[in-house]
């Protein structure tokens, strides 16, 4: 035999368990909120602005249906190749051009050989001219080039805290060779 | 009882497999003429932002390729001239002509001219110019007589299977050294040519590769 149980209807002022709430809107029950709830989805979501599904369906089916005939006329994007204006002396675009350089670690200067494409470098090497080092190089010197890639490298020129402009980075070398021209640059050290 | 299917529906079997059978033919047509590169690339003759001229300076006056794509030889790109290229002559020849205003001002400027790209093998396709030069495959086998074009367009295919027949059988292509750059050059005497090229196969130790990894690296 079936036995339907159906729960009796919460007689008014019957408590019918915790009241939980789900965000402060609703504890507060404020009025725009109700509306809210009552709309289901935020305004303009629910409807399209005079068109009605059946007529949404016909545009969607007819745009694929062009989308279709339109194929044939799909090329590959217009692309450029923009030159130098004035190339400089020594690039050959293709091939990569290597530059020595040198590189401070804390101990001492690193000889290094730069492989650089379109003036990007890519890699880093150690000079072989340089025999105490017999080209070798460190791993955090040879990982190095790819913070001139680092998204969070600093964008702009700082003094302590200060953001300074490029000028002002001029002027301050400027000051700065003034006073170690006397003793040609006797006693100062970038690193 | 009366007939449910009348007598033409005999026949219908015969006309739904040959209609299927031409609209398969026409479809399959249909794709490999308009959607292969053969289709959709050659011919491809966009408008340049200075309208050069190919046939006044490579034939009329008998520019070498390389004054302009002056790296063709050394480097995989083969470059397209900077603005100071073209300034080398035209600081004297036709100063004021309204044709050369961008490349004037991209001189001043130091802005480059946008050439708008012909010839574009995919990323996924190594391509060397100076190994194909400096082995006697001329220009014209992949950009066709550009030495004839007032406008360049887009003359061979470059599919996959385009280079891969060149690729299979290079002496049918190869050329002495010296008339790489001479795009309208024929052989003499093309029988002797083929026997020269043969041996210049061997002797030049070209060996194209015909394996994926040739191209797709």
């Amino acid at each position: 035999m079936k036995i339907e149980v159906t729960h009796p209807e919460p007689k008014p002022g019957e408590p019918v368990g915790a009241q939980y709430w789900r965000s402060l809107d609703e504890y507060a029950d404020r009025p725009e909120f109700k509306e809210w709830m009552h709309r289901e989805f935020p305004q303009g979501a629910s409807e399209l602005d005079g068109v009605n599904r059946r007529h949404f369906l016909k545009i969607m089916a007819a745009s694929f249906a062009v989308a279709g005939v339109g194929l044939t006329g799909c090329r590959r994007p217009e692309s450029y190749i923009l030159p130098f204006s004035k190339q400089p002396e020594g690039s050959i675009p293709g091939l990569p051009v290597y530059f020595s350089s040198s590189m401070p670690d804390g101990w001492d200067n690193l000889p290094l050989v730069v492989e650089t494409h379109q003036h990007r470098p890519t890699h880093l090497e150690g000079n072989p001219l340089y025999q105490p080092y017999g080209s070798g190089l460190t791993a955090q010197a040879s990982a190095s080039v790819l913070d001139l890639y680092d998204p969070d490298r600093m964008t702009s020129s700082y003094r302590g805290t200060r953001r300074i402009t490029s000028a002002q980075v001029r002027d301050l070398l400027q000051e700065t060779a003034d006073k170690f021209a006397p003793t040609r640059g006797q006693g100062l050290r970038f690193w | 009882m009366a007939n449910i299917f009348p007598k033409w529906s005999n026949a219908l079997p015969a006309k739904v497999v040959l209609a299927f059978f031409v609209l398969a033919v026409s479809a399959v047509a249909g794709v490999t003429y308009y959607f292969t590169p053969a289709y959709s690339r050659v011919g491809y003759m966009p408008t340049q932002p200075v309208a050069f001229n190919h046939y006044l300076h490579a034939e009329q006056l008998g520019l070498d390729c390389r004054y302009c794509h002056s790296f063709v030889d050394v480097s995989g790109h083969s470059n397209v001239p900077d603005a100071a290229s073209c300034m080398a002559c035209h600081s004297q020849v036709r100063r004021e002509s309204p044709l050369l205003a961008p490349v004037r001002e991209s001189y001043a400027s130091g802005m480059p001219i946008e050439w708008v790209r012909i010839h574009q093998v995919p990323d996924y396709v190594y391509f060397n110019h100076a190994v194909h030069v400096n082995r006697g495959i001329s220009c014209v086998e992949c950009h066709g007589n550009v030495n004839q074009m007032e406008v360049v367009w887009h003359d061979k295919p470059l599919t996959m299977a385009w280079c891969l027949e060149c690729h299979r059988a290079p002496e049918l292509a190869i050329r002495p050294l010296d008339q790489v750059y001479n795009l309208n050059w024929t052989p003499d005497n093309p029988h002797a040519h083929l026997e020269w090229a043969v041996e210049a196969v061997v002797n030049w130790n070209v060996n194209p590769p015909q394996s994926c990894s040739g191209c797709h690296r």
